[in-house]
């Protein structure tokens, strides 16, 4: 499920700009009825917010020695929070992601970002957290300690 | 049986089946996914090691909102609301295929937003997420429609 074509912009450790192309031909429009209005092929959010977040993913494995993710880890979305979606990307569009790390810590990072169509600004991201597991956690109940017990 | 066409662009069929009802605040509503391994993205998140992504647990609550919202109020055709912020998302817990994903959310209007709140269990109890979202009609449609 790679959602990110390519990084056009970087500094290492402090911000990425990568882009995607909406298509036409992706799997996220086969479903759709006969004659709909143009409207309802607006890319959908889920996946606007997953490439963004892969790019951030990107951003931070590019950041420096001890980024990686072992061999028995996977890198998961964890959190987000004061995203807004103002606008929507539709077949033709390619978007643009602008994000910038927030903070790094051992097991993990948060990002912000935005979301462009050309000059366009259709989403913000006000804090997305992706974190390493181990992918032994993913057989388990729950997920790894530093999540377990944050109650809200 | 082939499922219907659906009305909207979607990474997938996220929700089975959804039960509405009213509520003091609005309406409240219960949708129930399998994760299947067959479900499209799965196999390459992860290669071996298939989890439901986070961002379809997202999606399982729009389709549930845009579900219930249709079953209830008049739309005019074209005019469906959809996604216009999460104000909170947390992921809990992983979801792999063989589980079942039962959303519940109550469903508000504030100003001309629609609030859902959401949790999100999977078939053994264990809460695999926390969703604050937003719905709205988007008014800066494509350039020309």
């Amino acid at each position: 499920m790679l959602l990110v074509d390519r990084v056009t912009a970087v500094e290492v450790g402090a911000w990425i700009t990568a882009i995607k192309a909406v298509t036409a031909s992706e799997p996220c429009y086969r479903e759709m009825a006969e004659g709909l209005p143009l409207k309802r092929y607006a890319y959908p959010i889920s996946l606007q917010l997953e490439s963004l977040g892969q790019a951030a993913a990107l951003l931070w494995l590019g950041s420096g020695v001890g980024q990686r993710v072992g061999d028995g880890e996977v890198l998961l979305f964890a959190a987000a929070r004061d995203c807004r979606f103002t606008g929507r990307a539709y077949p033709g569009d390619v978007l643009r992601h602008e994000v910038r790390l927030q903070k790094v810590t051992g097991g993990g990072a948060v990002a912000e970002g935005e979301t462009w169509v050309e000059d366009r600004r259709i989403a913000v991201v006000g804090s997305l957290v992706a974190a390493i597991r181990p992918a032994s956690v993913l057989s388990d109940l729950r997920t790894g300690p530093a999540t377990a017990g944050q109650e809200k | 049986m082939t499922p219907p066409p659906l009305s909207y662009a979607a990474p997938l069929r996220a929700v089975d089946r959804v039960e509405v009802t009213p509520d003091p605040v609005g309406l409240r509503l219960v949708a129930h996914k399998r994760i299947v391994a067959t479900d499209p993205y799965l196999q390459g998140h992860f290669p071996g090691r298939p989890v439901f992504p986070g961002v379809f647990v997202v999606e399982a609550v729009r389709q549930a909102v845009l579900t219930a919202l249709a079953s209830c109020d008049g739309f005019d055709d074209g005019a469906l609301p959809d996604l216009c912020g999460l104000r909170s998302v947390r992921f809990l817990a992983a979801l792999r295929p063989g589980d079942e994903l039962t959303v519940e959310a109550t469903v508000s209007r504030l100003l001309d937003e629609v609030e859902v709140v959401a949790r999100c269990r999977r078939s053994d109890g264990v809460e695999v997420a926390r969703i604050t979202a937003a719905f709205g009609y988007d008014r800066s449609g494509p350039s020309g429609a």
